[in-house]
Order: structure tokens, then C-alpha cells, then sequence
């Protein structure tokens, strides 16, 4: 359960904005906080891309991805198959906590697991999360990277099993 | 000359004697049982069931929970503790999920959730098949085993359902760890012992503690520990001040301290005749009779009193002192009746003590000159004021027995402070283990493999029914379990896994569908956790977390440790109250028999008052009647009945001495009302009620001037 939450902080950070930093020193998010934007509710497309160990074809999803604020998030897959995963207030609630505490910009919990590095070039920026040494998260997670320009375009999760996730956000 | 020569043998004698009980407590060294539980229960039921075992488990065991505001602190703290640790009084229990872990992925189509199994079995392919692409297709869900080893999540579903299904809560943005030790070698330690132990750990807790960074200590062994070193600090206190009490009352009266010389002498003589009574004729002296032979001090200093206030010290006083014992020792038979061994002890400690205090007032207080009294104090109650006393205490005795409730329950003989209560729920939280409705089912056999075969039934049933529960077969299917397992995930791919032919390669498919696992067997030695779950190298425990009574299929014994206990004290108690008007009655007939009708009624009418009373107003301010109230009962009995005989006895001339007595009695028993300990604390406060009772009841029923035998 811990390895999804952090999975899932990534998510909450950054749908639109921009920051300042160098992508080779690890920042503090304090810096970054001034920079970042309101966390508001939003509806857009995903698609996703699951690259799994010892699998050749990626798996290969999508369907609709909303927030919204003080509810949770919700993952409408519509295709290969239909399903629906939701982080709420209902489903969940210690991941929905941390949904909360992202979205009122409480960002400590990130800070406490994560080493973060920054990187800008133009308008598009990217954001590395990599796991603290010694925490929980490192056994399992080799970084999640965002990127994106006027919002969130990509999230990359690549995993320590060799697994390695992709998604991207379209606005209808 | 031939006085001062008797004199003199006497206190020789006296002296003789003395060393002789000490020399003889020295020598004897009881075994000193300390588990509450093996006190209360029967020896049969403690030689052959496994209650007291699974009672045992828990007193060696001490939790520690890690706080911090982040992980590189919290790694330093704990490594820091556990080199501090002294590694030859503690075992560090340590949590090998990692072992584990690769264990099952050596062979991820053994293990099985119990849903996912019951899917196989019932060939429900299509639905394992749904469950699956859910998961493959969940942006979040991370795989365990490899796609290629587990297409269908299986060893996911199985790692799921080894989670308790706790109460998630927020822990305030904090970081966390927990480990468990064990004491080593605790069964045969004395509490003193244990806590010594203990001791060093709470020391290091402190010292790595700051502001930051928090340690956490929960578990029995803490709880002993915090509740004998508060109530050591408390009964210290309540010591010095009762004897300073003594000491002010006795100078009050007779202006000579040399008074308490003989005093603490009768005293000694008869807490060590108690003491070498018991350990002669009981295997083991419990810790809890100790704590009632305290109340020895109580009695036997009241016949003191009495012998220093009564100038003439005649045939009379003797025969009034004598009927004293015999009415008090006469109450505690009763106890002995009970056929309770605890309770027998407390009777054979409290009898043999007091005997030993009247022989030595009457043996060898004559030796020593004792001053005549200086003062004299008397309580008078107005005349208009007394039936508005009986009015009052006759309203509380019939609204408090409407009132009244019991508890039988261990748990109301102690209330953790707020601290230990928070460690406690912190490591339930942190852990994700909550005990608190926790009940056991042992499962005996003739090997592992057999245990767990054993557990699989019964685990079984507690699946239907939903029932949450923790075991070793739920970690560890048994080889049995896991060769079905296998065979149910062949057949499975069999039929159903070319349906991931647009994930997996043919060759991919074919491997799956010819790899055989075998079963693995694992050694409980190497998982320190799992041994938790061993009663014994032939009994397992299963913990089953409900709250309604289970099934009792296939003779199964589920063991709910604090009602079982529970419901012998429960027992006893009842016992007890059935025996308390009969040991009123045999009291009032040796009154009878010494005093004849007309003053044996009145000598009982108080202490039967005061009784009456007692459990009145306990029901009426919701006071909770259990095993160690009824005890109390038996004592205010015993304490009281002899200023009842020396009221009427010798009227004025022992109203000192029995205001003494009352004064230091019931001094002490107001004082321990208020420790933190329950079970103290609960019984004092009923012994403070009746013998406040028996001694104003005692003034408001009779004169003292004109009812005198």
C-alpha cells in the first residue's frame, strides 16, 4: 500500500505551472512552492504504456483521468477493458489523505521519501522524484519523472523489477 | 525477684524466637508465583490446558515503536537501540518480510488467497481472467512476481490477504518503526527480577529520546513495570505516613516513643509466622497474598491498643481479646473453605499471623512497663443526628443494591496510565496488529505439517464466515495445501492462459504450463515472527479476531483469555458471597456462645451494618463488586467485630483504644483508595467504607455509658 501512495503523490504536484531549478542537485520543495501553482480539479484523456520484464509488446490502456479537489482521483480505463480505479474519501483513505494534504500544499510527506531534481528548457520542464536512500519506496521504486510545460504531459514510473509505466495527459 | 527473673527468660525467650522466624523465613525461599492468572486458576486447569501458557506469551514480550520526522533519523535511532540493547536479557524478534518474500516468489503458484483458491476450485477461470487485466491495466498496481511467472496476479491477491484489514489512520506525517523483543528466560523471574530488566530498557529510551525523535515502550512486561513503580512509590509514601500516624498517636496518648518497640516487635513476629506458614504448607507463595498480609499490620496492631489503653489487663480483657481473635480468625476459615488457593493462603497468612500477635501480647507484654495513657479523646455523636445517620445509610444500602453491577473481568483490576495507553494504540497502528478482541484457538499435533494441516480446517470455516484471524498456515500453507494449490493454478493454465496470448509468447504460455513447483517447507527458526505463532513445539495458535462465540466444530477449543479468566473469578466470587452470611452467622454464634442472645446481637448489628453498607454504597456511585470486593467484605468482618466486643466489653474505658484502631485502619485503607493501582485501590476503598460504617454505626446504635456487659 506505501509503494502506491508514493506512486500516486506524483500526480497531485504539478497540473499546471512552472519552476526554476537544476537538474543536477536535488532541491528542497520549499523552493519550489512559491512557483507552484493551485491545485484545481481537472477532467483529461490518458493513455498508458506498461513496458513489463520479459514481455515484449507494451501494454497499452487508456481512458479518462479526473481530479477533483477534496474527492480523490479516479482512473476510468476505457480501453482494452473497462474499469475503474478510485483513490477517494470512500476507497482508500490513507491514500486520500495524502491526496488532501498535496492539494492544500502540504509537501513534507514528498520531501521526507524523495530526492527531487528540476530541470527547464523553453516552457517544458521535468521533475525526477528519486527515492531517499534506506526508505521503504527505494526497494521497489527507481524514480518517477514528470514532464510537462502549461500542465502535466507525462508521467514516467520506472520501476526496480523492470517494469516501467508511461503515461500521458491529453486534454480533450 | 522471681518477677524480674520470669521477666528476663521471657524476653530471652522472646529474642530466641525472633531470630529463630527470621532464620527460618531466610531459609525457607518459596517459589514466588507472580502470574496473576496461575494464582486465580485451579492447578488442575493450569497443569492442563493452555491458558496460562498463552497468558505467559505475552508477559515476556515488549513492544517498541520508533518516532521520527524522517527516515535517515529513524534508521539511526533504531540501529542505535538495538546495539544498546543487551543481547543476553532480550531477543530481538525482527520482521524478515524480505526472506519471506523471495520464499514465495521461488514458487508463486503454491500460495493462494483464499478467495483466488476458492475461484479455482470452482473453475471461475473467466473471472480470475477479469481480475487480472484489472490489475495489469491499474496504473498504480505494482507486480510482485514477474508478468511472465504470475500472468493472473495470483502471488499479488495471496501478499493482499496477509495484511490485517486494519483501520487505516492518518500518522500525522511522521515517520515509523517498530520491533518486538522478547525477555529471555522470563518464566521463572520474579516481578523485581523482570523489572530490573525492564528497567535498563525505559533507561535507554530516555536517553535516546528527544524532542524529534521518540521511542515507544508497550507490551506487559512495561505495564508491570510503570504499575509496581508506582505503586512502590505510593505504598512508600502511604507507609511513612501511617507509621508517622503511630508514632503521633501513641506520643498523643502515652508521651514515650519507647512504645513502638514492642509494637513493631508484635508485628514482625507476626508477618514471619504468616510468611513461613504459607511457604510450609503451599507449593508457591503468591505475590497477591503479600499484598493482603499487609492488612495483618491493620489488625494486629489494634490488639495492641487495646492491651496499652486497658489498665487492668485482666481475666476479662484476656477473655475479651481471645473472643476478639477467635470472632476475627473464624471470618477468615471461611476463605480457606473456599477451596481457592489464593484465597486459602491469604486465610492461613492472616490466621496464623494473628495468632502469633495475640500470643506475643499476652506472652510478653506483661515484660515491658508500659506508661498509663495521658490523654483521652471521646467522640460523641448528637443524640438528634443518629437516626438521620441510619436513615441515610438504610437509603444507600436498598438504592445501591438496585444499583449494583459486577465485573468479573481481569481488565477491571487495572487501568493503564494515558502514556502507555498512547504506546499501545501506536503500535497497534504502526504494526497494523490490534489484539484487543483477540481470541486463541491452539492446534495440537504430531508435526508442523500436521499442525498446519490442522489449521487449513479450521481456517477454512473461518473464511466462510468472514471471520478476520491470524496463523502460521496462513504464512506457511501447509505442503499439502501448496501441492493442491499447484495443481488448481496448472489446471488453470491449462484451460484458460492462452487467452494472454497477445501478451505472452507461445513459449512463454508453454513454460508456465509445464513448470512444476514444488512445495516449500520452511523453517519457523529462521522467521522469528512466525514463531510467535507456537504455543509449544506441538501447539500452534490461531488468532481470531471476533467478537461473538465461533464454531465448535471438530472439538475445536477457542480460548478467550479474558473471559475464560474471567468466569472463574466470576466463580469464586459467587462462592464467596454465598459463604459471606455464613461466616456472619457462625460469628454471631461464637457471640452467642460467649455473651449470650441479647449482647451477641448487638455486637454483630455494626460489623453486619457496615457490611451491608459497604456494597450499598459501592452500587450507588457505580463502584463495580468483583472477587477481591467480596474479600474485602470478609476483612471489614474481621477488622471491625472487635470494636464491637470492646465496646460493649468495657464501654468508655476503650474508646482510645478503639479510636486508635479505627484511626490508623481506616488511614491506611483512605490512602490506598487512591493508587493508581485498580485492584488496590478498589479494595481499600470498600474496607475504607465499612469500617468508617462499622464505627460511627457502633455510636449511633448504642450508648457507650449505659450498654456494657
Amino acid at each position: 500500500m506505501n509503494k502506491i501512495y508514493c506512486l500516486l503523490l506524483i500526480f497531485l504536484l504539478f497540473i499546471s505551472g512552472s519552476v526554476n531549478a537544476n537538474q543536477n542537485d536535488a532541491v528542497k520543495i520549499d523552493s519550489l512552492i512559491k512557483e507552484l501553482p493551485e491545485f484545481n480539479s481537472i477532467s483529461c484523456k490518458f493513455k498508458q504504456e506498461k513496458q513489463l520484464q520479459n514481455i515484449s509488446k507494451p501494454i497499452i490502456s487508456g481512458g479518462n483521468f479526473k481530479f477533483t479537489k477534496n474527492e480523490g482521483i479516479v482512473f476510468e480505463t476505457t480501453y482494452p477493458i473497462k474499469s475503474e480505479v478510485s483513490y477517494t474519501n470512500k476507497n482508500y483513505k490513507q491514500i486520500n489523505e495524502i491526496i488532501k494534504a498535496i492539494s492544500s500544499k502540504n509537501y513534507s510527506k514528498i520531501e521526507k521519501e524523495f530526492l527531487i531534481y528540476f530541470e527547464k528548457k523553453d516552457s517544458n520542464w521535468k521533475l525526477t522524484l528519486k527515492p531517499e536512500q534506506n526508505s521503504k519506496t527505494q526497494e521497489v521504486l527507481n524514480s518517477i519523472t514528470i514532464e510537462g510545460s502549461e500542465i502535466i504531459n507525462k508521467i514516467i514510473i520506472d520501476l526496480k523489477n523492470g517494469n516501467k509505466t508511461t503515461i500521458w495527459f491529453m486534454t480533450e | 525477684m522471681v518477677y524480674d527473673r520470669i521477666k528476663i527468660i521471657k524476653l530471652v525467650l522472646m529474642f530466641i524466637l525472633l531470630a529463630a522466624l527470621i532464620i527460618g523465613a531466610l531459609l525457607i525461599k518459596p517459589n514466588i508465583e507472580t502470574n496473576l492468572i496461575r494464582s486465580i486458576l485451579p492447578q488442575s486447569v493450569c497443569n492442563n490446558t493452555d491458558i496460562v501458557k498463552l497468558a505467559n506469551k505475552s508477559l515476556s514480550l515488549i513492544k517498541v515503536v520508533f518516532e521520527t520526522d524522517d527516515i535517515e533519523s529513524l534508521n539511526k535511532i533504531k540501529q542505535s537501540f538495538t546495539e544498546n540493547i543487551n543481547k543476553q536479557e532480550f531477543e530481538i524478534i525482527t520482521n524478515n518480510s524480505e526472506s519471506i518474500l523471495n520464499l514465495y516468489l521461488s514458487a508463486p503458484e503454491n500460495f493462494l488467497s483464499y478467495n483466488d483458491r476458492q475461484l479455482l476450485k470452482n473453475k471461475e477461470y473467466e473471472k480470475l481472467y477479469h481480475n487480472s487485466l484489472i490489475k495489469l491495466y491499474n496504473p498504480v498496481e505494482v507486480q510482485f512476481a514477474a508478468f511472465d511467472k504470475d500472468p493472473y496476479f495470483l502471488l499479488n491477491s495471496f501478499l493482499v490477504s496477509l495484511i490485517p484489514n486494519s483501520k487505516t489512520e492518518d500518522l500525522n506525517n511522521k515517520s515509523y518503526d517498530f520491533i518486538i523483543l522478547k525477555i529471555k528466560d522470563n518464566n521463572g523471574l520474579s516481578p523485581s527480577q523482570s523489572n530490573i530488566k525492564v528497567k535498563q530498557l525505559v533507561k535507554l529510551q530516555k536517553t535516546l529520546s528527544t524532542d524529534n525523535t521518540k521511542i515507544y515502550l508497550a507490551g506487559t512486561p512495561i505495564h508491570s513495570y510503570y504499575a509496581s513503580v508506582n505503586s512502590m512509590i505510593e505504598i512508600n509514601i502511604i507507609c511513612v505516613l501511617s507509621t508517622l500516624l503511630i508514632i503521633a498517636l501513641v506520643y498523643f496518648y502515652f508521651r514515650n516513643f519507647k512504645l513502638l518497640l514492642p509494637i513493631a516487635l508484635s508485628m514482625i513476629f507476626g508477618v514471619l509466622s504468616g510468611f513461613i506458614a504459607v511457604s510450609l504448607l503451599f507449593d508457591t507463595f503468591q505475590t497477591i497474598t503479600m499484598v493482603f498480609s499487609a492488612t495483618l499490620i491493620g489488625i494486629g496492631i489494634d490488639y495492641s491498643f487495646h492491651y496499652l489503653f486497658n489498665k487492668e489487663r485482666n481475666a476479662k480483657f484476656i477473655k475479651n481479646l481471645s473472643l476478639g481473635l477467635f470472632t476475627t480468625t473464624s471470618a477468615f476459615v471461611f476463605l480457606y473453605l473456599s477451596g481457592i488457593e489464593l484465597l486459602q493462603q491469604i486465610a492461613v497468612f492472616m490466621i496464623i499471623g494473628l495468632i502469633t500477635i495475640y500470643l506475643f501480647i499476652i506472652t510478653f507484654y506483661p515484660c515491658f512497663n508500659f506508661p498509663v495513657p495521658k490523654n483521652n479523646i471521646h467522640i460523641n455523636i448528637p443524640k438528634p443526628i443518629k437516626p438521620w445517620i441510619i436513615i441515610i445509610l438504610l437509603i444507600c444500602i436498598v438504592f445501591g443494591f438496585f444499583k449494583l453491577s459486577f465485573n468479573d473481568s481481569l481488565t477491571a483490576f487495572y487501568t493503564p496510565g494515558k502514556d502507555l495507553k498512547q504506546a499501545e494504540m501506536l503500535f497497534n497502528k504502526v504494526s497494523g496488529q490490534d489484539n484487543r478482541q483477540m481470541k486463541m484457538i491452539t492446534v495440537s499435533g504430531n508435526s508442523i505439517e500436521d499442525i498446519l494441516q490442522k489449521e487449513e480446517n479450521i481456517t477454512d470455516e473461518l473464511n466462510k464466515q468472514n471471520i478476520e484471524y491470524t496463523a502460521l498456515s496462513k504464512y506457511i500453507p501447509s505442503l499439502k495445501r501448496q501441492r493442491e494449490n499447484t495443481n488448481l493454478v496448472k489446471e488453470l493454465y491449462k484451460i484458460n492462459l492462452k487467452r494472454f496470448n497477445n501478451i505472452l509468447s507461445d513459449e512463454q504460455i508453454k513454460n508456465l504450463q509445464k513448470t512444476e513447483y514444488s512445495p516449500v517447507s520452511m523453517d519457523i527458526d529462521n522467521f522469528k515472527q512466525l514463531k510467535n505463532f507456537m504455543l509449544k513445539n506441538n501447539t500452534s495458535i490461531i488468532f481470531v479476531n471476533a467478537k461473538e462465540p465461533l464454531f465448535t466444530e471438530n472439538n475445536v477449543k477457542v480460548i478467550d483469555l479474558n473471559k475464560d479468566v474471567s468466569s472463574y473469578l466470576k466463580s469464586y466470587r459467587i462462592t464467596l458471597l454465598k459463604l459471606l452470611p455464613i461466616a456472619v452467622l457462625v460469628v454471631w454464634i461464637i457471640l452467642f456462645a460467649a455473651y449470650g442472645k441479647r449482647y451477641s446481637y448487638k455486637i454483630i448489628v455494626s460489623p453486619s451494618f457496615a457490611i451491608l453498607s459497604a456494597i450499598g454504597v459501592s452500587g450507588l456511585f457505580g463502584q463495580e463488586i468483583n472477587l477481591f470486593s467480596v474479600i474485602a467484605l470478609f476483612l471489614i468482618l474481621g477488622f471491625t467485630i472487635d470494636y464491637s466486643i470492646f465496646t460493649f466489653a468495657d464501654g468508655r474505658k476503650s474508646e482510645d483504644a478503639i479510636l486508635c484502631s479505627f484511626t490508623t485502619t481506616a488511614f491506611v485503607f483512605f490512602l490506598l483508595s487512591f493508587t493508581k493501582f485498580k485492584l488496590i485501590s478498589s479494595i481499600s476503598l470498600v474496607l475504607f467504607i465499612g469500617i468508617l460504617i462499622s464505627y460511627i454505626c457502633r455510636k449511633v446504635l448504642f450508648s457507650d455509658e449505659t450498654e456494657q456487659i
